[in-house]
């Protein structure tokens, strides 16, 4: 009995070949010889979404390569990966030196617009563009020549996810040390619109402006017009006037810290009439009036309120942006 | 549905209903040479049905089993190609061509560790096949080595068929290294200038390399040996919007 493989000639009746192994009566076996097919939508969604080691063995070995002969005779891939980082960069290191510096050039023009812009919607809309010439960058460098329109798009959704989960990751870092806040009411010297930028990294002290969470957010607050309960937004920002151990008096719009008038007011400018609070500090707190938060100045008693935990301080307030191109230090 | 019962239909006389009994059962054979022909003119979807029905008829035809992976991985669907060279491994556990096929699959997953191991085995196999050393060829490509034009070279040395270098042009063409695939159609076409599919992949590796009247002109060759080419006439199609004078002004833009 010849194996149909490798045409041993075996002993009739062995069920498969001694030499190779293979089965030498398939006619016996019940087997299904239609094979499985995957539905166009699947095929469509592969092209589209090719699998992660299928879409990096491409990208490394192929297309970078690929594009670094079309340039010159050698480029190390991860070289190039690494300038995708900086729209431009890798265009002028793989030979397209004029693309590359006018994207570079854009680019850094869009970054400085945010920059001196950050915090309004412009400087949102100036950002989204940056995000967009950055993608547009790594499509024309590593995508020029992919045809397909599905394919195109699974590219641009890969693109577009890394470079939007690099930003966000890069947004949160700065946002650790430099976050900045939108004034949307005007109060004292901020006016609405104006953008404070709030820094953990400062040390807060009394005298300084902090961006704080409120220690109360749904208080009963009596008015000379009646009683009411409001709800107080989360954060708000304002000056430490005493710190710990100090002792406070406020009476008749006047503040006295340890027998003294205190000079510092807070960020509305001036305290109301008719309040009165007094006592002193506790540890580990700040006294903070909560001047840029409307009807708080009511919470009774004020304590409440004015007497914020260290914890609560988010950051310490630096710089003031008036307009693009005025600037204050706090 | 007793309301449809008393329809009345056409029915098939006798004589028809006879003649349908009498159809003579097509042998394995017969299967297999149906679907070798579509597979050169490139219908790979009727040559895989053709491949199943051969193995209906005897499964002991390896290469249907073969030539079913094959046409899998032409149609693009890799993973099922996988696990139906798995399958077919079962039956004949060291079959060079089988693992061979195997390997191409893996290759176009980009499993290239588990590919590479696969070739390696099919190639110490006895005896020489063109289509063991395309699939090393293919996996050298995609490995980006240079080396990879001897084994396409030996596979066409090993076997003097047309569809050997065919089929090493549609693997450089699934590579976007259209220069490379254009050499083999060629050389494909100088083996049997006869046959419209060389011709027809000659012109779509001139069209992917931006060589627009060489394309039409090929195309136009290819249909002068298959008129009714339906895939040439919309390449044909293609080709001819793809030279109007907007497309022309964006390639310059694009150049």
């Amino acid at each position: 009995m010849q194996c149909p493989s490798c045409h041993f000639e075996n002993i009739p009746g062995q069920p498969s070949c001694v030499r190779c192994r293979s089965i030498l009566d398939s006619s016996a076996i019940k087997i299904d010889v239609h094979p499985p097919r995957a539905s166009f939508g699947r095929k469509q969604i592969r092209r589209a979404f090719p699998s992660f080691r299928e879409r990096w063995n491409w990208i490394s070995r192929i297309r970078l390569s690929t594009l670094a002969v079309n340039v010159a005779d050698d480029f190390p891939v991860s070289g190039i990966l690494v300038r995708l980082l900086v729209p431009g960069w890798a265009h002028i290191y793989c030979g397209y030196k004029q693309a590359g510096k006018i994207i570079l050039g854009v680019y850094a023009a869009l970054i400085l617009i945010f920059t001196l812009t950050v915090g309004s919607a412009l400087g949102t809309w100036v950002l989204g563009l940056a995000l967009g010439l950055h993608v547009i960058a790594v499509m024309h460098l590593l995508l020029s020549d992919v045809n397909g329109p599905w394919e195109r798009f699974g590219y641009l959704v890969v693109v577009y996810t890394a470079l939007m989960f690099m930003y966000s990751v890069g947004w949160l870092t700065i946002q650790r040390s430099i976050n900045p806040i939108t004034i949307v009411r005007s109060v004292g010297q901020f006016s609405r619109g104006d953008v404070v930028f709030s820094s953990q990294a400062a040390s807060p002290n009394v005298g300084r402006f902090v961006y704080y969470q409120l220690p109360v957010r749904d208080v009963l607050v009596r008015r000379p017009d009646g009683q009411r309960r409001y709800r107080f937004g989360e954060r708000a920002f304002d000056r430490i006037l005493a710190s710990e151990g100090q002792s406070y008096s406020i009476s008749k719009g006047h503040l006295i810290v340890d027998g003294v008038a205190s000079p510092l007011r807070p960020a509305n400018g001036e305290i109301p009439m008719d309040i009165t609070a007094s006592g002193v500090v506790p540890p580990g707190h700040w006294l903070i009036l909560p001047g840029t938060v409307p009807n708080a100045y009511y919470v009774e008693p004020l304590n409440r309120i004015a007497i914020v935990d260290t914890s609560n301080v988010d950051g310490v307030l630096f710089l003031k942006r008036n307009s693009i191109f005025s600037w204050n230090f706090l | 549905m007793a309301r449809f019962n008393k329809l009345e239909f056409e029915q098939p006389d006798e004589f028809e209903s006879n003649q349908v009994h009498a159809r003579p059962t097509i042998d394995a054979e017969t299967w297999m040479r149906r679907a070798d022909q579509c597979r050169r003119i490139g219908t790979y979807e009727s040559a895989l049905q053709y491949y199943s029905r051969s193995l209906e008829e005897d499964k002991s035809q390896i290469h249907c089993w073969v030539g079913q992976v094959q046409m899998l991985v032409l149609l693009g669907e890799y993973p099922e190609a996988d696990l139906w060279s798995k399958k077919a491994l079962e039956l004949f556990p060291s079959n060079p061509e089988l693992l061979a096929s195997r390997s191409q699959s893996l290759c176009r997953q980009a499993k290239m560790a588990d590919a590479q191991a696969t070739i390696d085995m099919a190639m110490h196999q006895e005896g020489e096949t063109a289509f063991r050393w395309a699939v090393r060829g293919e996996l050298l490509l995609a490995s980006r080595q240079s080396t990879a034009r001897h084994c396409f070279d030996k596979a066409n040395r090993c076997n003097e068929d047309w569809l050997v270098p065919l089929e090493n042009s549609l693997i450089y063409r699934h590579y976007r290294q259209p220069s490379n695939a254009l050499i083999q159609a060629k050389l494909a076409v100088d083996r049997d200038s006869s046959a419209p599919y060389p011709w027809y992949v000659m012109a779509r590796c001139q069209m992917d390399l931006g060589m627009q009247t060489q394309a039409h002109r090929t195309v136009l060759t290819c249909l002068e040996l298959k008129p009714d080419y339906q895939d040439a006439a919309t390449l044909l199609m293609k080709n001819k919007s793809s030279m109007s004078l907007w497309n022309r002004i964006r390639r310059l833009w694009s150049n």
